[in-house]
């Protein structure tokens, strides 16, 4: 199959530069992002500080609610800390997933998140709400950025995901519906200053 | 064509029947190219974008041999298992083995052009497994028992009320019941349950990173993730030609297909599988199925570029207005068009006359595919290979001697016109087809030719 | 106005469907030229470009069609027709394996009337007036193929030639539409093969330009305006079709 893949090949074509565009300000790339977030079904809190974040986010939880946070700083507040090599059967009924995501892109909010802060692959998707908790200091204006980053060898991970806003469909006539089969809402808290 | 089978043109008129839903099915896909616009006109370097992805593109063509090679190796220490598969077939049988193999019944499917290209569903389903289509449209289409009609909008040609009488009929919900709200729950609330009790997972794949042995995987609705990580085995089918070099390059396309496609920034989610969870298998289909010999001509091989966004779908004028069922392939629209005859010239010669060769489909194309060009040159290559009709092939020869020579053209133009007889606008009976609709032009006093000479004399 | 050497000379190329149906658009296409201080002939013994059978998979029969349009048109400074898809067609697809270079040199000196007026000649002012309210067509090889006029899927800035053109007509009153640059449905042999999307293409169009108030539909391309009129007329409708040159040429 290879050999007379080579043979019908067209002569060699140089590979282009890669696309490189200047960082805008921390504040400009913040409310772009704020505004890209919300036009697609996020809700965002901004603090000051991840601590300031930490308590808007209790606040908002439902009691009653089935939550999980891979975050070490919430490990003691009641979450579910999931444990590696867990059957991910046993969150259908989660309630609440918190993670805090690698990388953030201003141009179209999406929010790179590796296994090793999921620790169970299914959970962005299983949970019925997703929370993310955003450090100012990880926004990127777009996506070349975002692959540089991303494609850095330290980089390693057996999976990775950009997540932008809540699961949702237009399959039916085109009526947007948010909560397709995944998270029905994504919170996000920005926090810190980005300095 | 083969005998019995409709041709676009009749599929189309059929379509057309009601011309209340064909404004409908317009007004949709207009609205979604106009969220395209936007999108694309709201990044000001969106041309050098095209660009790049282009030359990106070309040079995977260039080197697709050496890049699948790399891939493959790179996947196989990360994990993956890799399998080959020369047609459809091959990628069926493939497919059947695995699941024979961990005794799986029951198949959840996420969006795949290639497996509705290789017809795994109609396959699986013989050798007693079923297998659910879990992407909503898909869902949507595969209880109506038919073919998606969009590549990215698989029942992008039903209405609200038709899919709420599947629904009833198939996930009980209240009959008459048609708000997309209401469906939509119904659908999560059913497809939840084949997520949770599915061992196998089937995945399609947007992007195979060459340098890294990973694929990405993009969905909006969660559902590719939501079967794969679920499920014991992950089997993900790709084409050949969904290639690209190294991570860094994914940038330049995850900016452009969402935009391209529905207007989002991005899709919700843009999954990368490099290697399989603990105790999970992941199985990656390399699929040919005519993308070697499709890459073996010269005119046509730069269709493999294309990354199925459906932007010409949406833009194509005549798509908008013949339903994607018309054009009687897997891949609709114009791409589907100079992508069809490469598999079959005989079945599918119409399609790249289901064009008014606008041009605006290679315009909007990602990866700067020279889509109308490609329709006219395919064009050439269906009537030297004898696929044209008898008549046609009559009355271009006539035309041809005809204009060929400029005294037969005059006698014939002093005879009443000739074009009143040769032209297709200008038959005044009811078995042209110009005339079902549209008047013919009146011929006038004297032609141009016959007043240029009165004036220079 | 640049300088244009008086001892420049114009082939008027006239679509064979023009001369025919459309003499009109000819006439005022040669008036407008010879206007503006053009040496303009018609070569009397041209017939077609070859186009309705190289659009429908028949290139292969275009040979005698080529070569006679060589014949005709290889001794003129500049080519000009009033007709955007003859001319693409031409640019594109002529050639001749027994005068390549012949054919070559047309591909180069041949232009749809509008471009010409705009980029060689560098028309600023118009003495013709039309005071009516014109819906502009753009046509599809006019515009996506010799690049007429900025295409709404680019991101790039807006010009259109025939718009710069049409304001320098006095009283003319340009309308808006919905959807600036869609097909009319025409696309030669298409306007039969696939008579039903042909039409209801051609219905759609008409039905920006009339809901937006047009009186006149004009366009640069005679077939597309042909198609609409067959509409037009069936429906009885008192909307015309007026070939660009008539306008530019209108006193």
């Amino acid at each position: 199959m290879l050999a007379a893949l080579r043979h019908n090949q067209p002569e060699h074509s140089v590979l282009p530069p890669l696309l490189y565009f200047p960082l805008a300000p921390a504040a400009e790339l913040k409310e772009q992002f704020i505004r890209i977030a919300t036009g697609i079904g996020s809700v965002v809190h901004t603090a000051d500080t991840f601590e300031g974040a930490l308590e808007l986010l209790q606040k908002t939880l439902q009691p009653g609610q089935k939550v999980l946070s891979t975050l070490p700083e919430l490990s003691s507040d009641g979450f579910i800390y999931p444990g590696k090599d867990q059957d991910p059967h046993i969150y259908a009924d989660l309630d609440v997933a918190v993670f805090k995501p690698l990388v953030a892109v201003a141009e179209n909010s999406a929010l790179w998140i590796t296994e090793e802060q999921l620790i169970v692959r299914a959970l962005p998707f299983i949970t019925q709400h997703i929370y993310m908790l955003v450090d100012v200091s990880v926004l990127v204006g777009d996506m070349h950025e975002a692959s540089r980053i991303t494609g850095l060898k330290s980089q390693e991970y057996g999976f990775g995901t950009y997540i932008a806003g809540p699961s949702k469909t237009a399959d039916i006539e085109q009526s947007l519906v948010l909560g397709a089969h995944g998270p029905r809402s994504m919170t996000i808290f920005l926090y810190g200053s980005g300095t | 064509m083969e005998a019995g089978k409709q041709t676009h043109p009749e599929l189309a008129g059929g379509f057309n029947a009601d011309e209340q839903r064909v404004d409908w099915h317009d007004e949709t896909l207009w609205w979604i190219r106009q969220k395209r616009d936007k999108a694309a006109h709201g990044i000001p370097e969106w041309e050098l974008l095209r660009e790049t992805a282009s030359q990106i593109k070309n040079n995977v063509l260039s080197g697709l041999a050496d890049y699948l090679e790399n891939f493959e190796a790179r996947a196989l220490e990360n994990g993956i298992k890799v399998h080959w598969a020369a047609d459809a077939a091959a990628h069926n049988q493939i497919v059947y083995s695995i699941l024979k193999e961990k005794e799986v019944t029951q198949l959840v499917k996420s969006k795949s052009m290639l497996t509705e290209e290789c017809h795994l569903n109609t396959f699986l389903e013989e050798k007693g497994i079923s297998v659910i289509d879990s992407d909503l449209g898909e869902r949507i289409v595969q209880l109506a028992k038919e073919p998606p009609s969009h590549i990215v909008l698989p029942c992008i040609h039903k209405k609200k009320e038709e899919i709420g009488e599947l629904f009833h009929e198939h996930l009980g919900t209240a009959a008459g019941e048609s708000d997309p709200q209401v469906l939509t729950e119904a659908a999560r609330q059913h497809l939840r349950e084949v997520f949770l009790t599915s061992k196998a997972a089937l995945t399609g794949v947007n992007f195979a990173i060459a340098e890294t042995g990973e694929f990405v995987v993009c969905t909006n609705e969660g559902n590719a993730d939501l079967g794969a990580h679920l499920a014991d085995v992950h089997i993900a089918s790709m084409g050949i030609e969904k290639i690209i070099p190294e991570r860094a390059h994914l940038g330049v396309f995850l900016r452009l297909l969402t935009r391209s496609a529905t207007g989002q920034p991005i899709t919700t989610y843009s999954s990368h599988f490099k290697k399989p969870a603990p105790g999970q298998e992941i199985h990656l289909i390399l699929v040919d199925n005519g993308r070697t010999e499709h890459m073996g001509r010269e005119d046509f091989r730069a269709s493999l570029k294309c990354i199925r966004c459906g932007a010409c779908m949406n833009t194509c004028p005549v798509y908008r207005r013949s339903g994607g069922h018309s054009y009687h392939y897997t891949i609709s629209g114009p791409i589907g068009a100079i992508l069809a005859p490469n598999l079959d010239r005989k079945k599918y010669a119409d399609l790249p006359f289901a064009s008014t060769l606008c041009g605006s489909c290679s315009n909007v194309c990602p990866v700067k595919i020279d889509i109308h060009q490609q329709l006219y040159k395919w064009r050439q290559v269906i009537v030297q290979e004898g696929h044209a009709d008898l008549a046609k092939k009559v009355s271009m020869k006539g035309m041809s001697l005809l204009l060929s020579s400029p005294n037969a053209y005059r006698i014939a133009g002093k005879s009443g016109r000739w074009l009143l007889r040769h032209a297709p606008f200008a038959m005044n009976n009811k078995f042209n087809p110009w005339y079902k609709q549209r008047e013919m032009p009146s011929p006038p006093e004297q032609s141009f030719s016959e007043w240029y000479k009165k004036m220079k004399k | 106005m640049p300088d244009i050497p008086l001892s420049l000379r114009i082939g008027l190329f006239v679509p064979c469907y023009v001369d025919q149906f459309y003499p009109g658009a000819a006439i005022a296409t040669y008036q407008l030229l010879t206007k503006l201080g053009m040496d303009v002939t018609y070569p009397e013994n041209q017939t077609c470009c070859g186009q309705p059978m190289a659009n429908s998979g028949f290139e292969h029969l275009t040979d005698g069609c080529n070569s006679l349009f060589i014949d005709q048109f290889s001794e003129f400074d500049y080519i000009v027709s009033p007709s955007g898809s003859c001319v693409l067609h031409v640019k594109e697809h002529l050639k001749d394996k027994k005068q390549p270079e012949l054919a070559t040199g047309i591909r180069k000196k041949v232009y749809e009337l509008v471009e010409f007026l705009v980029d060689i000649i560098g028309v600023q002012k118009l003495d013709a007036s039309f005071p009516h309210k014109v819906g502009l067509h753009q046509s599809c090889h006019g515009q996506r193929g010799l690049m007429l006029s900025q295409m709404s899927e680019l991101a790039a800035p807006f010009y259109s030639k025939p718009l710069q053109l049409l304001k320098l007509v006095k009283g003319l009153e340009l309308v808006e539409l919905s959807r600036e640059d869609e097909c009319c449905g025409f696309g030669g042999t298409f306007c039969v093969a696939e008579e039903a999307v042909s039409v209801k293409m051609g219905k759609d169009r008409l039905k920006d330009h009339l809901s937006h108030g047009a009186t006149f539909i004009t366009g640069s391309d005679m077939s597309c305006l042909m198609h609409m009129e067959g509409i037009l007329k069936r429906d009885g409708s008192e909307v015309r079709v007026l070939h660009i040159a008539e306008i530019l040429n209108a006193e």
